[in-house]
């Protein structure tokens, strides 16, 4: 008979067990002789050393670089159709305009906020659909996404 | 949602993008780019969006309320928000129409696996 068995510490380790057991059936014999025991520690990743051997999004974008010798440009149009995608759903009054342009700047509502001098909750609640601000708030939040006109931000 | 997200690509989702053409690569990329700044998806209605390989995480008992999945053309992106750590991980990219309710689908043994290895015990618990 032969036995596998992974048997898991509370270290995380693992000890891969192999028996190499011989079952014999009578009356005057051991039924089990563990002859030959292999025992080898293999150490479980941890969650911490699994994401920083992940591959991170300058690596990914160097990859694709590599394969594809236009990427940049493809990159570029791709921005372009995501904002123009944006536009469509504020159309479709599924997003405000400050949410469509803060998306194009690549800043999170934090660094808007610091930007136009203003408070992450405050912006959290202008990218709700059909909340109004005042004119000054849209002028201080154009000028920080670099608008020309702050009157596609209000609702 | 003050800080910006730190993005990383697990082996198959990087594989798969080294797969495609350069325009859904660059499509996709810029999805994942935006991720960043807005992991969570916007609205129920346009970018959150129900997928089969969830619905079986959900049977076997899997706690997957940070797994979030996006389409993006014909493609659909699964990633795991770890507001603890500030970081999103994509941890899978496949072709929407492979998105099955098999559990022995390739990409769903994979979010099982990861899952069992790391989030139940790490993040979730």
């Amino acid at each position: 008979m032969d036995a596998h068995a992974v048997a898991e510490t509370e270290q995380g380790s693992v000890f891969f067990l192999y028996l190499n057991a011989c079952a014999e059936v009578g009356a005057t014999t051991s039924p089990i002789d563990f002859s030959v025991i292999y025992l080898s520690p293999v150490r479980l990743e941890t969650y911490e050393e699994h994401i920083a051997g992940l591959t991170t999004l300058d690596g990914l974008l160097d990859k694709l670089r590599a394969v594809h010798p236009n990427f940049d440009a493809a990159l570029a149009t791709a921005e372009e159709e995501s904002y123009a995608h944006s536009l469509a759903m504020v159309r479709d009054g599924v997003l405000t305009r400050l949410h469509a342009e803060r998306l194009r700047a690549r800043l999170t509502q934090g660094e808007l906020a610091a930007k136009a001098g203003l408070r992450q909750p405050n912006i959290s609640r202008y990218e709700k659909v059909g909340v109004a601000m005042s004119i000054r708030t849209a002028k201080r939040l154009a000028a920080a996404l670099e608008l020309a006109d702050y009157k596609v931000l209000l609702p | 949602m003050r800080d910006r997200f730190e993005v990383k690509i697990e082996k198959p989702a990087v594989e798969m993008l080294l797969e495609m053409d350069e325009r859904d690569a660059a499509l996709l990329s810029q999805g994942i780019r935006q991720l960043e700044v807005e992991p969570f998806p916007v609205s129920q209605k346009e970018r959150e969006t129900t997928s089969m390989a969830f619905a079986i995480l959900v049977k076997r008992g899997y706690q997957i309320r940070r797994l979030k999945v996006q389409d993006v053309l014909g493609w659909r992106v699964f990633y795991y928000v770890d507001t603890r750590n500030q970081k999103v991980l994509v941890k899978e990219v496949i072709a929407r129409t492979d998105d099955t309710y098999a559990p022995a689908a390739p990409h769903v043994r994979r979010l099982v696996e990861n899952y069992r290895r790391y989030f139940c015990r790490e993040v979730e618990h």
